[in-house]
């Protein structure tokens, strides 16, 4: 008996809650808990992931891992990197027990998500508990797979209002050999035209940041594409090599140009101009953070114009507008998972 | 249904153009069937909507008479998922062939759902673009239908499939509300209602534009063409391969009947004596590929290939996928029918799904020819019939159900890309419970409660599931205990 294994128990405190109308609120490790805002926290019981946890299968030559989701992506990402493979997404932690089951539930993904894809993109399958208290498992442990409606990504960025993730399969990518980071100085404007003119490139890019008036990238891959990368970048601008950022802290967002108490999320399409107002951009321009109140008004006013949304990241709240048509559809869409409201009752998607 | 056939023809006149309706028998012939042409039948009435405005109200109209809309892209689709239905209409999305625009800039295109797969790359290529998703029936296939059908091709492993190719799509509900799922962004609030409408069969909207990603073409391509003496041998390259940390742009496996088909056809230059060949696409700078085909190259040889030949010039490199990508129409030389299965599995169960395959043929006494995206373990087993000999087409449909029991069995799934549509409602119920069934159901009814948009594909009824007796047994209860046993 693996007493990692908590599915059984999982699946009894659901179904004794579904019994007695009671609600659950889901928890993992807390670390992402600054998302969600207090008052959406409200349930009857909270009902914790942490004890469900390990690692199922996983066999390198498949690029898949299986895991409950309590397991912890620390442990995760160390079991993988002794057979050099990587989660694609590059996850940020926020916290020294984060589980992989919050990180899908926040739909969370770090510096590399332009180039290699979000969590959704990687989720294989899914076991979950449904708002009936039923344990499903939708999607496998295979990379293409089309049978049924996809479930599976589905969950992700649902946090936990669909129901409760009880494991993961996760489609993995091979580590890489070599990392260099570059910078250039330049203006939010300058370095938009850069990184719009390297997209349009097939160059090992795996992250860029743009603060002030720096812009570092990130190269991944064989020595041999970093070398012929370099080149061609430095036809645009002269880049250097540099080691004075840390991408870990630019992924955990411990840099202190992010720890401003009011942060803004503005996610955009590729080849947005620059803001008229202060910003700092990842994922070559497509995420920018507003690290004020005090342009907020004219930032999503412009956010709309330019097709992007802007979330306030401390209560989660979407200040863009929302189709009302959708909003409806996406209530059909939970009523269909979770009609009685078990899990996550009051949190709002 | 609520009006007579003939109201339903005389209300699409005052809302259609008439050539855009089509309802005299032999006009409706063509599209009685998609790809898999063993399921027939006709449909009520086809029509060919020129705009958004046209779909709008032929859905209002079917949606206040109670009649059951089918949309149809191209008709590439290999599991019946765009076969007619007798007393429905047939929407064909092929007039909205629009490529409304090619964002260089921004890496995207936005499309009609007409468009066909491979004219998105043609229009990107002047940019030094490409659209990566590639099935095999990307000559012909729509953008639409892909989307419907998640599809995949032989990129994937390295690319995606289609789900992870698109930004943004526009659908019609069944309510005639346009919405946009997605954005142009990288991500956007709320649920990924993207992710759950691709691949969903056309049962909970109808997709009438889609936005996808474009790639930058690399700058070098070359593939290695290996040969093996043994499939086993040829399976473990392949899971060496991965190990190792390489990421093949492309990873495909062909049996030695396949090699034999294609080399009549196309004259590839496949080696005809070996039991299994690998055909094995690297992408990136000069510098990369040279790098990898040599370090690739050296693996395979130590794993038992026999030979190895490297293909670097564009030329050389179409004529062996030329001669993967005919497999098919290859195979179907051999025999007067074929039946194409698409399982996938663990790539570590390959030889032993090989065996199990092999010994259902000699059971069932039909051919079957194999070959497989070995980097993502999806596998097609081509089983050779003759549709003319009574009781042949069951066999063959039992012969391909059992071996989407056995991908199930070691851990994979019964369509790894081409649907369930019709075709594998039957397979659906030994990879699903009732309790997953009826979750499927949900989601439907909160799209489509009537049950209007291409009704019986792709999500099987529970009392079919029960029928079959072919379904998981929980903790020793009897499955659907509800439903009345015979």
């Amino acid at each position: 008996m693996n007493t990692d294994d908590k599915t059984n128990d999982l699946i009894e405190r659901s179904e004794l809650a579904l019994s007695n109308k009671e609600t659950l609120y889901i928890q993992g490790s807390g670390s992402k808990s600054f998302l969600i805002p207090d008052n959406e926290t409200n349930a009857d019981h909270v009902l914790s992931t942490v004890e469900h946890k390990g690692i199922i299968e996983y066999d390198p030559s498949e690029l898949v891992i299986t895991v409950r989701s309590g397991t912890s992506l620390k442990e995760i990402e160390d079991t993988l990197k002794q057979h050099n493979q990587r989660l694609p997404f590059e996850p940020p932690h926020f916290g020294k027990n984060a589980t992989i089951g919050g990180t899908i539930a926040c739909g969370l993904s770090g510096p590399a998500r332009p180039y290699f894809g979000a969590v959704r993109d990687h989720i294989l399958g899914i076991h979950l508990i449904n708002g009936r208290a039923k344990a499903l498992q939708f999607g496998g442990k295979v990379m293409k797979n089309v049978a049924g409606y996809d479930c599976s990504r589905l969950q992700s960025g649902a946090k936990g209002t669909l129901g409760l993730i009880l494991a993961a399969s996760i489609k993995l990518l091979p580590d890489f050999p070599i990392e260099v980071t570059v910078k250039t100085d330049c203006s939010a404007k300058e370095a938009l035209v850069f990184m719009t003119k390297l997209a349009r490139l097939a160059l090992p890019i795996t992250a860029t940041l743009h603060s002030d008036t720096t812009l570092y990238i990130r190269l991944s891959g064989y020595q041999q594409s970093i070398d012929a990368g370099l080149s061609l970048m430095n036809l645009e601008a002269p880049f250097q090599e540099t080691d004075d950022i840390n991408w870990l802290e630019v992924r955990e967002h411990q840099l202190p140009i992010y720890t401003n108490s009011q942060l803004y999320r503005l996610s955009l399409p590729a080849n947005v101009e620059a803001c008229p107002f202060e910003v700092i951009m990842e994922w070559s321009g497509c995420l920018r953070w507003l690290c004020s109140e005090a342009h907020l008004k004219e930032a999503i006013t412009w956010c709309e114009k330019h097709g992007g949304n802007l979330v306030c990241y401390q209560t989660g709240k979407t200040l863009t507008h929302i189709d009302p048509v959708l909003k409806n559809l996406s209530n059909n869409v939970k009523q269909a998972f979770n009609s009685q409201k078990l899990w996550n009752p009051n949190i709002s998607i | 249904m609520t009006i007579s056939r003939d109201t339903l023809i005389a209300e699409l006149h005052k809302i259609l153009p008439s050539e855009s309706v089509i309802h005299q028998d032999e006009g409706l012939s063509p599209f009685e069937c998609d790809g898999l042409s063993a399921y027939r039948e006709k449909p009520l009435v086809v029509v060919l909507p020129e705009s958004i405005e046209h779909i709008k109200s032929v859905i209002a109209l079917c949606k206040q008479h109670l009649i059951p809309i089918v949309t149809r892209g191209a008709g590439t689709g290999l599991a019946a998922g765009a076969l007619p239905l007798s007393n429905g209409l047939l929407l064909v999305v092929s007039k909205l062939k629009k490529i409304i625009s090619i964002n260089p800039d921004a890496r995207s295109a936005t499309l009609q759902p007409g468009v066909r797969n491979l004219a998105i790359s043609d229009a990107a290529k002047p940019y030094g673009l490409f659209y990566a998703p590639d099935p095999s029936s990307q000559i012909a296939c729509s953008i639409g239908g892909n989307v419907a059908e998640n599809s995949g091709g032989v990129h994937c492993l390295k690319y995606g499939l289609t789900v992870n190719n698109i930004l943004q799509l526009k659908i019609l509900t069944i309510e005639g509300e346009l919405i946009t799922l997605g954005s142009e962004a990288l991500d956007t609030p709320g649920y990924d209602l993207l992710a759950l409408l691709t691949g969903s069969e056309g049962l909970l909207g109808v997709i009438v534009e889609v936005t996808v990603k474009l790639i930058p073409i690399p700058p070098t391509v070359q593939v290695l063409l290996a040969a093996f003496d043994d499939v086993s041998k040829a399976g473990d390259a392949v899971s060496s391969i991965i190990a190792s940390g390489f990421l093949p742009a492309g990873l495909e496996m062909m049996d030695q009947l396949s090699i034999r088909a294609a080399e009549d056809f196309i004259h590839a230059g496949y080696p005809e004596d070996a039991k299994a060949i690998l055909l094995c696409e690297v992408d990136g700078s000069l510098e990369e590929c040279e790098y990898l085909s040599e370090q690739i190259k050296h693996l395979l040889l130590n794993k038992g290939a026999i030979t190895v030949e490297v293909a670097t010039d564009p030329t050389h490199r179409a004529t062996l996928w030329q001669g993967r990508k005919s497999a098919f129409p290859a195979v179907g030389r051999l025999s007067p029918d074929y039946y194409c299965m698409d399982g996938t599995i663990p790539k570590k169960a390959l030889s032993f799904v090989l065996t199990q395959i092999q010994a259902l043929s000699t059971h069932y006494g039909l051919s079957v020819a194999n070959v497989f995206h070995a980097g993502d373990g999806n596998l097609h087993p081509l089983i050779l019939y003759d549709a003319n000999t009574p009781g042949e087409l069951d066999k063959a449909e039992q012969f391909g159900n059992q071996i989407l029991d056995l991908c199930v069995k070691v851990g994979g799934t019964i369509t790894g890309e081409h649907g369930v549509g019709k075709e594998k409602l039957d397979a659906m119920c030994s990879q699903f419970n009732s309790d997953e069934i009826i979750q499927f159901k949900a989601i439907k009814h909160a799209f489509d409660a009537k049950e209007l948009l291409n009704p019986g594909k792709a999500i099987p009824t529970l009392h079919r599931c029960a029928e079959l007796g072919a379904m998981h047994v929980h903790n020793g209860e009897l499955p659907f205990p509800d439903i009345p046993r015979f």
